[in-house]
């Protein structure tokens, strides 16, 4: 980050900054099939590197699959990697595509950012609503991706695996329409730093992959005529997918 | 770590471990499932500024409350389980257990405890 103070940044770069103290971002990777399951990790921190398990109600894993939705995965806790790991039985879907869906409120005061609303604190500066989501998808050919839209903020990618030398992709909507000229954070795990960009006039996104692994692209909006006036100022959408390159 | 006693390094090591288990929780009390349950629960009672109901003490009106649990090892999950049935009897629901130890033989996880989300520091 560079050296600002709290007061000279942008507000979208102040609430990324308070979600990175208490929430970092969540995603799901390392997609496996055991015993007829597929098992899958739900991690909580930053840049693909787990930080510890997320908070039991963000972890809340919701599946879909070519029909629509189906029971929700199990959760359990693991230690390596520290976090979560989801599974399910594979029933022969083409896709599935899974979710993990949270949400919050926080709110800040003069003793710095507390889970709650903003009636609960007399010195509220702000409050906001956080829905963070991680998804993925799992699709049996490597390519369908399915048609599901699960959350307000969505990135539709157009094939379920990266090919490297070819180009990735991605659609970010918002409440199911294109939204254009809206950041997205790219990660592949080994770059150093995460690359910023930003969607065209039609709400895409297109990435050259130059390398396998593990990519994460992070999107974030903010509507603030999602307001409660006794709970929170405006409601902030981040969505993770994490896709592999081969 | 072979009994219950810890030293105070032991101690220190084990009260952070708690507090990392918890310290993003949101929950009204934690309840203890041991003597060194009680200890831990109360350095993380202290510093969150949570109720506590330390080992063996009876469940209060807890309608609508939110329960996390800790022990310092799960085995079969069967004191565990019942504790979780005095909250549930309560009104209350348990969100999550955390053990220093688990013996992961005795499957508590996916038996007697599936559904409560378990975090152990130690897997044996």
């Amino acid at each position: 980050m560079e050296d600002r103070t709290l007061q000279e940044m942008d507000p979208e770069t102040l609430r990324s900054f308070s979600r990175m103290i208490y929430g970092h971002e969540i995603w799901l990777e390392n997609v496996r099939k055991e015993d007829g399951e597929f098992r899958i990790y739900g991690l909580y921190g930053h840049k693909l590197v787990p930080d510890k398990p997320m908070p039991t109600d963000y972890a809340n894993p919701v599946l879909y699959d070519d029909d629509g939705r189906v029971e929700d995965p199990y959760r359990d806790i693991v230690n390596d990697p520290r976090g979560w790991e989801f599974s399910f039985e594979d029933a022969g879907a083409d896709v599935y595509t899974l979710y993990v869906d949270s949400s919050s409120t926080w709110v800040t005061d003069d003793e710095g950012w507390h889970r709650g609303v903003k009636r609960d604190f007399s010195k509220s500066e702000y409050a906001g609503a956080f829905h963070m989501c991680a998804k993925r998808i799992i699709s049996r050919d490597g390519k369908k991706v399915g048609d599901v839209r699960h959350a307000e903020l969505e990135i539709i990618p157009d094939s379920a695996t990266l090919k490297v030398g070819g180009k990735a992709r991605l659609e970010v909507l918002y409440e199911g329409k294109p939204l254009p000229n809206n950041k997205v954070i790219v990660y592949c795990r080994g770059w150093e730093d995460l690359k910023t960009m930003k969607t065209d006039s039609q709400g895409v996104l297109e990435l050259d992959v130059a390398e396998p692994g593990t990519y994460a692209f992070i999107t974030k909006y903010t509507d603030s005529s999602k307001a409660v006036s006794d709970e929170f100022d405006e409601t902030s959408y981040t969505m993770t997918i994490t896709m592999e390159a081969e | 770590m072979a009994s219950s006693d810890l030293d105070a390094q032991g101690f220190a090591a084990a009260s952070a471990a708690a507090i990392d288990m918890f310290d993003r929780e949101v929950f009204d009390y934690i309840a203890a499932l041991d003597p060194c349950g009680t200890a831990l629960a109360g350095v993380v009672a202290h510093k969150m500024k949570r109720g506590i109901i330390p080992c063996g003490a009876p469940i209060p009106d807890a309608e609508g409350k939110r329960f996390v649990v800790i022990g310092r090892k799960l085995s079969d999950g069967k004191e565990a389980a019942a504790l979780v049935e005095s909250v549930k009897a309560a009104g209350g629901t348990v969100i999550k257990m955390g053990f220093l130890i688990e013996e992961s033989s005795f499957k508590a996880r996916r038996t007697l405890l599936r559904g409560i989300p378990v975090e152990s520091r130690r897997i044996l």
